[in-house]
């Protein structure tokens, strides 16, 4: 039995959300976060609702105006320019389903129960340029051309977690989230290499191999249907789709203006043994040369064939072979590093590096943040990210709190809200919770500050 | 306090402002317009290896390798002159009516009288002199009927016809028709006998050929009825549908006129006479089989060559030299041999048949009479079965051995190139290695439908296929093969014209090099990869 082990799923939610520590949610990101209060549940259903959405160019990117009249074009040119040399459409939808919390003393424990959806097709710029110029163009005509990255990747699982936190001297904390994970369905492009060469003489044959291998644990039939049969899961079926992981975080206050946090999350995996298919190359990276068809085949007693024997060929050639083997992907782990400022009794300061550890490459994204508290009742942020080589992203946030009664809506790209066509990623991330206590120890208590010649 | 917040508030603000204010379009996807983009595609469309069956596609059997390799093209199971059994004369319908009186003498009441009556007749056959002595029936029937006004209150006619013999117990033919009538008057009496199984048989020593006879006896017995003597006795002998399996006897002298075609499809289509065959390589070859136990003289009466189509050249073909008869005797079994077949095998090289073929005939036509018994010897026996048959085929073997200056094809397919706007640009290549001995230049020509060429795809006819180096005598075989790469651009203009084309006029040349001669060999081929270059708007 062979056991392939693999990456295939994204689990996120916003990155406002690491600012506000008050949020129960912001222990997704790090868990040594947790709300400053003795006992929290969340709202069923709408504890933490995240849905998330990226594009490897905006609308503005893709479209240019024609010199005369407000009709737009899309410029293959302005296209190519906007993607990178591996590019992904996204969806990605993450609900915390249960979610509760107590303190003992400096220990705090978490509880929680989420669902995970994300998928992602990938392709490379190359295929798009292949696509856009044809392989005659200069780039393509007598040069090898490879791709690969191309593939759908796709994931629903259940997460179970119990979370631990403990402070240390009221300047430390550590936390983490021990997971189990519960499959639900994955499609996994593992390999998707492509070669083609296309011979500058005689009569352009045209030389290819492939390499792909796609695994998939599901009982989706058939590509045709798809979205109706996964929309046919049910919302809490379990599997034999088992799958483990752990987060690790601190959280360190040098002084009372001052914190720096770190974690690593989602170092998570799972193993695939349910209703396995592996779609895998006949013939990986083997080489075809297909120089055109042999008339005497295509043409029988003067009628054309049914069937052509060099089709059948290729067909055989780059066909795929099926095998039900188990195999394993893990979730992306993201790395965290923050830190804050707390300037004033009620602004804070945030700056936050988040890396995304994907299968092609570590992908980085910086977010700089603003929190003001309106008193108890109401906090609002503001943050700026450079995210999948996009400026155009400003947050907005804002946290309610009324008596126990906590609301709270995040983005990180909240043009896309107003002027969808500059954004790249759209998201949103809200949640109600209900939070009782307080702690012996006010920690979040600031001192007055008063700038200095004031 | 406020200050600060001022400070932090508004340049996130304008930051915000400035992200939004650089946006000048909306997120409107009907505004996006159709693209013109033109994608470049390099595709590989045939490579083949071709030999001279791939290429005119021999669906008919024509293509024959010959005992040293050089293609021979036979036309043949075409001419075939065919005379059956059913071509030749038998016994026609027929009604004979015979009449004769008979006297009853006085009778005493039940003492009893057998009066015979014979009646004779000749059976009349299709052809004059033609003589019967035995025929084994498949088919026929003969109807008896027989008329009397004999008064007897008990009476019978017994009837023998000793030229029928019967299948199962191979007597004559013998039957009772009863013709009691104790109230007078004439009487009918009506007798169906299928004659499927019986065998005719006429003896002509004992009288003239085909007779018939009709052996009757009265039976009856005496009565009160007043003897009315003489009576009438009329029989009527209807034969219909008359055929046999086998017969003997004598056939006559007939003569079965016979036509047919030889198709030469593969020279039809040259449109001029530049070639010229090599020494022995046009072969016609006539093999004949009989089967019929008869004589039988062949004489070919028209054998024209045509060149077919509009073209008005024709040549009289002679199969034994200028201004001698076509006509000659086949052999054909013996007694000894019935249901076998006897070939014979007819010298024509002193025939003109070359000539016939290189003024690129499409079409042979042929008559031919066949004579039975050319020599009339009436005593002769012949014999014929229901399978016998005299089949003549008329082959023409051209061995491609030749030179040719000029094998024209002109054809006209129909073209619409409808609307592929996609297209802006054309390249087609064309890279031929050939193995052949023979160049083949090329026109197209699109015409419009008013036949005014909208674009002539090489400007001055192209050798698109260069004739590969041959070797000397006697073998003439190539010695390698010559490449040839052709490239034919259309631009968006051209194709734009291409739009309005509703035929296209091919145009081809097959020519050997310095019109020498060359011989077509079976392992010849050509290797041909075509492909093309098409740019595509999106």
């Amino acid at each position: 039995m062979v056991i392939f082990w693999g990456i295939s799923v994204q689990s996120q939610v916003s990155r406002s959300v690491y600012f506000l520590e008050q949020v129960p949610a912001s222990s997704i990101l790090n868990p040594s976060f947790h709300p400053t209060c003795n006992f929290y549940f969340d709202m069923p259903l709408l504890s933490s609702f995240y849905l998330g959405y990226e594009s490897p160019f905006t609308f503005d990117e893709l479209t240019k105006k024609w010199e005369t009249g407000d009709s737009l074009n899309i410029d293959r040119e302005t296209v190519l320019d906007a993607l990178g040399k591996r590019n992904y459409f996204s969806f990605e939808h993450y609900t915390t389903l249960l979610r509760a919390g107590f303190r003992v003393k400096n220990h705090f424990i978490q509880l929680s129960i989420s669902k995970a959806f994300s998928t992602k097709f990938s392709f490379g710029k190359d295929l798009a340029t292949l696509f856009l110029y044809g392989n005659a163009d200069e780039r393509f005509f007598g040069k090898e051309a490879s791709f690969s990255g191309t593939g759908l990747n796709m994931t629903s699982f259940h997460e179970f977690a119990l979370g631990y936190s403990v402070e240390i001297a009221n300047k430390l904390t550590l936390g983490t989230h021990l997971k189990y994970l519960n499959g639900n369905f994955n499609i996994w492009t593992e390999k998707s290499d492509f070669m083609l060469y296309t011979d500058e003489g005689s009569n352009f044959p045209v030389t290819a191999s492939s390499d792909i291998a796609i695994h998939t644990s599901s009982t989706i039939s058939s590509f045709n249907n798809m979205i109706r049969q996964i929309s046919g899961y049910s919302w809490f079926d379990l599997s034999q789709n088992h799958g483990y992981g752990f987060d690790l975080g601190l959280d360190f206050e040098p002084s009372r203006q001052l914190s720096l946090s770190a974690s690593i999350v989602d170092l998570c995996w799972i193993k695939w043994q349910e209703n396995v298919k592996n779609y895998i190359s006949i013939n990986p990276g083997s080489r075809f040369t297909f120089e055109g068809f042999d008339v005497n085949s295509f043409i029988s007693n003067g009628t054309f064939s049914d069937t052509v024997d060099i089709l059948d060929t290729i067909t055989s050639h780059f066909g795929l072979e099926t095998t039900h083997d188990p195999y394993i992907s893990h979730v992306n782990p993201k790395l965290y590093l923050g830190g804050m400022w707390h300037f004033t009794r009620s602004n804070e300061l945030g700056l936050l590096v988040r890396s995304d550890f994907t299968e092609e490459k570590v992908k980085p994204s910086i977010t700089l943040n603003f929190t003001h508290n309106f008193g108890k009742l109401l906090t609002v942020n503001a943050n700026y990210s450079f995210i999948n080589r996009n400026y155009y992203n400003v947050g907005l946030g804002f946290v309610f709190r009324l008596g126990p009664v906590q609301l709270f809506a995040l983005n990180d790209m909240v043009i896309a809200l107003f002027e969808p066509q500059k954004a790249r990623n759209y998201n949103i991330h809200f949640g109600l919770n209900f939070l009782f206590g307080k702690p012996a120890r006010n920690m979040l208590e600031m001192p007055t500050y008063t700038p200095s010649g004031n | 306090m406020i200050k600060l917040k001022l400070i932090i508030l508004v340049p996130l603000l304008l930051l915000i402002l400035f992200t939004t204010s650089c946006i000048d379009k909306q997120l409107d996807f009907d505004s996006i317009k159709t693209q013109n983009w033109s994608a470049e595609w390099a595709i590989p469309l045939i490579n083949s290896q071709l030999t001279l069956d791939d290429i005119v596609k021999d669906s008919s059997g024509i293509i024959h390798e010959g005992e040293d390799g050089l293609v021979v093209l036979v036309f043949d199971n075409q001419g075939k002159i065919t005379f059956s059994a059913s071509d030749l004369g038998f016994i026609p319908d027929q009604q004979k009516l015979l009449d004769e009186d008979f006297i009853v003498p006085d009778l005493l009441p039940g003492e009893p009288a057998d009066i015979p009556v014979e009646f004779l007749t000749i059976i009349e056959t299709d052809e004059p002199g033609m003589r019967i002595d035995s025929c084994f029936l498949n088919a026929g029937e003969y109807e008896f009927i027989l008329r009397t006004d004999l008064n007897k209150d008990n009476a019978v006619v017994e009837v023998t016809i000793p030229n029928l013999v019967e299948p199962v117990t191979g007597t004559s033919l013998h039957f009772n028709v009863d013709v009691s009538n104790p109230s007078g008057g004439e009487i009918e009496r009506d007798t169906l006998i299928p004659m499927t199984g019986f065998t005719l048989v006429f003896d002509e020593t004992t009288g003239p050929a085909n007779e018939l006879t009709i052996n009757t006896i009265v039976h009856t017995f005496g009565d009160e009825n007043s003897n009315n003597s003489p009576y009438h006795l009329e029989l009527e002998n209807n034969f219909t549908a008359m055929d046999y399996s086998r017969c003997f006897g004598y056939f006559g002298q007939q003569v079965i006129t016979k036509k047919d075609t030889i198709y030469l499809n593969m020279f039809s289509v040259n449109d001029q006479n530049n070639f010229t065959f090599g020494p022995g390589s046009i072969d016609l070859r006539l093999d004949i089989s009989n089967s019929f136990g008869i004589p039988v003289l062949l004489d070919v009466t028209q054998f024209t060559a045509y060149h077919g189509g509009e073209n008005p050249d024709s040549l009289e073909v002679y199969l034994f030299g200028e201004d001698v008869p076509s006509a000659f005797e086949i052999d054909y079994p013996s007694y000894d041999h019935i249901g076998e077949s006897a070939i014979t095998v007819v010298n024509t090289n002193n025939s003109n048949i070359n000539e016939a073929v290189e003024i690129s005939a499409g079409k042979m036509c042929l008559t031919v009479d066949g004579h039975l018994n050319p020599a009339g010897d009436t005593t002769a026996n012949n014999f014929a079965l229901d399978s016998s048959m005299v089949d003549a085929d008329f082959a023409v073997e051209v061995g491609l051995f030749g030179s040719v200056s000029g094998f024209k094809v002109i054809d006209t397919v129909d073209f619409n190139l409808g609307s592929m706007d996609e297209i802006n640009s054309l390249l087609l290549v064309l890279d031929a290695e050939n193995g052949y001995p023979l160049t083949v230049s090329m026109q197209l020509e699109f015409v419009d439908s008013i036949y005014q060429v909208v674009h002539t795809v090489f400007p001055d006819s192209e050798n698109i296929i260069e004739a590969a180096p041959v070797g000397p005598s006697p073998e003439y075989r190539v010695t390698g093969s010559s490449p040839k790469l052709t490239q034919v651009v259309l631009s968006r203009d051209e194709i734009e014209k291409l739009k309005e084309a509703r035929q296209i006029l091919i145009t081809a040349m097959l020519y050997s090099t310095n019109n020498d001669l060359v011989k077509v060999y079976m392992d010849y081929y050509v290797n041909m990869k075509v492909g093309v270059k098409v740019g595509i708007d999106y």
